[in-house]
């Protein structure tokens, strides 16, 4: 499956869900803030996230800023 | 009510009920190590610092900043990037996702060149955000009519600029932001182009409740030191403020007697 990772095309395969991405890319999981197709993802729900192909996933965090 | 020639104890700074001490706002962009920035939250006392939403660089393991950031600090954190009320509040609500509170600077600008803000979509995100329950603290180009509809549409300060974001240039906005301070009944707290402690200062006697400095302080060869004679300068500022200062003239009057002079005039 295709899925959009940080305005980047990234090719899985499957199954995957959230959870999986965010401890393959993100190296501070606590701070992570997730957002599928435009909804936030609690991280709670991470684990029960299925990734489908075309989904749009933004994973963010707090960086230093005025 | 002051006793003449008594140091006062000021009030805190009052932001949404929660009281501070420190008068001093720092912005954590722009600094060239983080550690930088634990010295400078340390040597300056300040109680607020901002910080930035942003997608995380997948190839890249950044530090993360908040390991710099003491937790009885208070995180507010801006929706820089935002081009309008829309993205302003997206980026509110995720930010308000990392559990570090809902204190929320919007931050709605446009334009590369300036980097102004868009008063009007602030306003529109102000009361969108307040009415969920954020505190709002909106950032603006200071006007009165402006302000008054941030108090109505539930924003918790007024964050007017001195002059343009990372210029140093001071306060090119001041007699603006004096009416602000003389007629908007919220903390007014300057923001942007705060280049010196000498114009934080100044913006403390004029009457404003807070300073926010980043770029003068980041860029410094000494970070925390400038954060340091940042604060030092508000609290002067501010305790000339409370001495009530007499206003400046145009002509001369003497300091010393006009009579009893050695020689005759």
């Amino acid at each position: 499956m295709i899925v959009s990772l940080n305005g980047q095309k990234k090719e899985f395969s499957g199954p995957l869900t959230l959870k999986n991405i965010v401890e393959k890319f993100c190296q501070s999981g606590p701070q992570v803030i997730a957002e599928v197709n435009g909804k936030i993802i609690k991280k709670e729900s991470w684990d029960s996230q299925e990734v489908k192909n075309g989904d749009c996933i933004e994973l963010l965090n707090l960086v230093g800023g005025g | 009510m002051m006793t003449k020639n008594k140091i006062p104890e000021d009030s805190p700074l009052t932001i949404a009920g929660q009281e501070f001490t420190s008068r001093l706002l720092l912005g954590t962009g722009k600094f060239k190590s983080k550690s930088d920035v634990a010295q400078c939250i340390s040597l300056s006392g300040t109680e607020i610092v901002t910080v930035a939403l942003r997608r995380i660089d997948l190839e890249r393991h950044d530090e993360n900043i908040l390991e710099y950031i003491p937790k009885q600090v208070t995180l507010l954190t801006n929706t820089s990037g935002a081009r309008n009320a829309q993205e302003a509040v997206r980026i509110a609500r995720l930010a308000k996702e990392s559990g570090y509170g809902n204190w929320i600077k919007i931050e709605v600008i446009n334009d590369s060149k300036y980097l102004l803000p868009d008063n009007y979509e602030t306003i529109k995100a102000t009361e969108i955000l307040s009415a969920e329950g954020f505190v709002v603290l909106p950032y603006i180009s200071p006007d009165l009519y402006v302000a008054k509809e941030l108090v109505r549409a539930g924003a918790a300060t007024i964050m007017p600029l001195g002059s343009l974001i990372g210029s140093k240039q001071g306060l090119k906005t001041k007699a603006f932001i004096q009416i602000l301070i003389d007629e908007i009944d919220l903390p007014i707290i300057v923001d942007a182009g705060i280049g010196t402690p000498s114009q934080a200062a100044e913006a403390m006697e004029m009457g404003a409740a807070a300073v926010l400095a980043n770029t003068a302080v980041a860029t410094a060869g000494h970070p925390a030191v400038l954060a340091r004679a940042f604060s030092l300068a508000i609290q002067a500022g501010r305790l000339a403020y409370l001495s009530r200062l007499s206003q400046e003239t145009k002509n001369a009057a003497a300091s010393s007697p006009l009579t009893g002079f050695l020689y005759e005039t």
